[in-house]
């Protein structure tokens, strides 16, 4: 029988996998990708600054290319997965190669310090660089699903936001505005520019410094073509993420400080008018030992011999009430709260870290029992 | 509500003690601005308020600085209104603030700048917020601005001895403190880069900031740190102060779980068991692993260990919160 996120990966085409850091995203998003190309589905996944262990279990290396994962011949696939873990700096350059108007440009840019900074050194421009490729391979309609990693938490609503923010920038015609009086300026010379009477530009300039303001016009003028092919996909990007073809995921462990982010997260996604269809519950107790424990409760207080009888124990069964409770109410707060009914997964923790293909291919079984 | 602050009080502090180098702490408390980061789910946050109420404790005036859509601080306090960009006291010589890059802005060009006029003038306006989200690194700029000023900056009694800021993770992080120096080489001038470079050299002050970093023994997240230690070591202008190795396990767990091996009643409990001893050695396993990584980074005494507390997460205030304390401590 098919379970809740088996029947998901059929009805949509793009999965998005959000949580806070260390819930473990980037495994449950290998995990879900592998589980669909093993029900027969072309697979693409796409993972923003993965561990490197990761990546190199899977046999790929950091940056802009989706490449193929070799299974061999001993773990049965009947789809296939691409995968692609980017790197920043290798996925910016080439965006700016695909929208600059020429390469001469495109030189020009790559070259420029602003460029290089923000490339390379900044945080930030990774998040909006990954829907970029997101958007990039749902075009090249190669694959009948799409499993995208988020960078965790804060990170991933700036990620989400960002198609927004662009559009704000272009809308506004901010772009307009700035650059307008620098291509008067540098016909007249940079110095009198605030004789030019611009006052927006004499205020920032008062600020930053004249050079700054310079530079960062230039960089824009450069990178006005860039900035219009980065909205458009933009703008497509943001269509296909409110529409019916793109679900959302949440990734948590059942931890309060984790649960707190999920609460969040959920909260962002019904706020932007995103889909919330299923929440994984990650890093759980493995299930055979609640009978056990039940056991041992019941016992134990049948016997009031052994009261405490093993602070270990006890610990583990407390822990194991909190999984439980904490995934039910969680699930019950989305209901009252914000309407939701997601499906829920429990994922069982791995004492070990994935190693191996063939480790990641086992773990990828959690998610269809 | 004082009863449970009390407590939690209580339970940081014991926190704090346990991890065997309290000595190891008087380090900790000599700076004026320390970061603390590490891979996201090793508890940073939890661990930044227990820090943060040990250094209160001691008698500093202390400000513990996040910097988050969602506040996950003041809620370990029992605080549960968001305290937003605003210094508030939490505890007796404890005060928290959620620092939002944008009013750190504002701050830096009407009352630093005295621009009050021009900041209402230009930048208030939704054309010219739109161009400033678009400057990359402007926002960490502020942040840091901001920080370095409440450090230095202030005169009694706006002052604080220690500010601790609950860092984004790790590569975050790293980019967060590499801003500065990115700002300096792309070449600008004007009052912001002179700015910039009092900033960086108040980072680069090993007398004054420092970073720390929190990992855990489990096999992914402490190889990342001990990969991660390096970098930060050479690539950024903080000084590493040291590591705190979180649900670390002591001596007295230990014994716990060989008395439970030994313990025949309950032959239905031989799963449990066998996870129990599993989950446990393998930490072990990772923590002298890790230990001896650092070992050789020529680290191994800038390591405070900080116990397991039986899975437990915050607020720490269940009682399986307090008795696995009691246990550890013993």
């Amino acid at each position: 029988m098919m379970n809740e996120l088996e029947k998901l990966m059929d009805q949509r085409k793009t999965l998005i996998l959000l949580g806070s850091g260390g819930v473990g995203k980037t495994s449950c998003s290998l995990g879900v990708a592998i589980l669909a190309a093993r029900r027969g589905k072309k697979v693409g996944l796409l993972s923003i600054d993965p561990a490197k262990r990761l990546a190199a279990a899977m046999g790929i290396t950091l940056g802009s290319n989706l490449k193929k994962v070799d299974f061999g011949q001993d773990l049965e696939i009947k789809g296939r997965l691409e995968a692609a873990m980017l790197d920043q700096k290798a996925v910016f350059d080439s965006m700016v190669k695909k929208h600059a108007p020429s390469s001469e440009t495109a030189e020009k840019i790559l070259a420029h310090p602003i460029y290089i900074a923000a490339s390379t050194k900044l945080a930030g421009p990774g998040e909006y660089m990954a829907l970029a490729k997101l958007q990039e391979m749902i075009e090249s309609k190669e694959f009948d699903l799409i499993v995208l990693d988020t960078p965790p938490d804060t990170h991933a609503l700036e990620f989400l936001s960002r198609p927004n923010i662009l559009s704000g920038f272009m809308e506004n015609k901010v772009m307009n505005w700035l650059i307008k009086p620098f291509h008067v300026a540098r016909k007249m010379g940079v110095n009198k520019l605030l004789t030019v009477g611009e006052r927006l530009m004499g205020g920032l300039t008062r600020v930053t410094g004249i050079q700054a303001l310079s530079m960062m016009t230039e960089f824009l003028v450069l990178m006005q073509q860039v900035i219009e092919g980065f909205h458009k996909s933009g703008e497509k990007l943001l269509e296909t993420l409110h529409s019916q073809e793109t679900g959302f995921v949440l990734v948590t462990s059942c931890h309060s400080a984790a649960l707190r982010s999920a609460r969040n997260l959920a909260g962002q996604l019904v706020s932007y008018g995103y889909a919330l269809d299923g929440v994984i519950f990650n890093k759980c107790m493995p299930l055979n030992l609640s009978d056990d424990l039940l056991n041992y409760k019941d016992e134990q207080s049948a016997n009031s011999e052994t009261p405490g009888f093993h602070c270990l124990i006890d610990t583990l069964y407390q822990v194991y009430k909190r999984e439980r409770d904490a995934a039910q109410y969680y699930v019950s707060m989305l209901n009252e709260q914000y309407d939701l009914s997601p499906f829920a997964i429990k994922v069982p923790e791995r004492l070990q870290s994935l190693h191996s293909l063939e480790e990641i291919y086992q773990f990828s079984f959690a998610f269809d029992h | 509500m004082t009863r449970q602050i009390r407590r939690l009080t209580k339970n940081l502090t014991t926190k704090m003690k346990v991890g065997q180098h309290m000595v190891g702490l008087q380090e900790f408390f000599k700076y004026k601005l320390v970061f603390i980061s590490g891979k996201g789910g090793v508890g940073k946050s939890v661990v930044t308020a227990s820090l943060a109420v040990c250094a209160a404790k001691l008698g500093k005036k202390v400000l513990l600085v996040e910097n988050a859509s969602k506040e996950q601080l003041p809620p370990l306090f029992y605080y549960n209104e968001p305290v937003g960009h605003h210094e508030v006291p939490i505890l007796e010589n404890l005060y928290c603030i959620n620092l939002n890059s944008k009013e750190c802005f504002k701050e830096y060009v009407v009352e630093h700048l005295g621009m009050a006029n021009l900041y209402k003038k230009v930048f208030d306006r939704k054309l010219m917020k739109s161009f400033l989200d678009a400057i990359p690194g402007l926002n960490e700029t502020m942040l840091l601005g901001r920080l370095y000023h409440t450090c230095m900056l202030r005169k009694p009694p706006r002052d604080y001895d220690l500010v601790i800021f609950d860092s984004p993770a790790s590569g975050h992080f790293f980019n967060l403190l590499n801003t500065p120096a990115a700002v300096l080489g792309s070449g600008l001038g004007g009052p912001l880069i002179r700015e910039v470079t009092k900033v960086n050299n108040f980072l680069q002050d090993p007398e004054l900031c420092a970073s720390f970093l929190v990992s855990i023994p489990e096999e992914l997240v402490s190889s990342e740190t001990l990969e991660f230690i390096p970098k930060i070591i050479k690539e950024s202008p903080v000084r590493l102060g040291g590591v705190f190795l979180n649900r670390s396990y002591s001596q007295p767990i230990k014994d716990k779980l060989n008395l439970l091996m030994k313990e025949e009643r309950y032959p239905s409990l031989a799963e449990v068991k066998d996870y129990l001893r599993n989950k446990i050695s393998r930490a072990l396993k990772e923590q002298s692993k890790f230990l001896e990584g650092l070992g050789s980074l020529g680290l191994s005494d800038r390591c405070v260990m900080l116990p397991e507390l039986g899975f437990v997460t915050e607020p720490l205030t269940d009682e399986l919160a307090t008795r696995i304390l009691r246990e550890v401590s013993l």
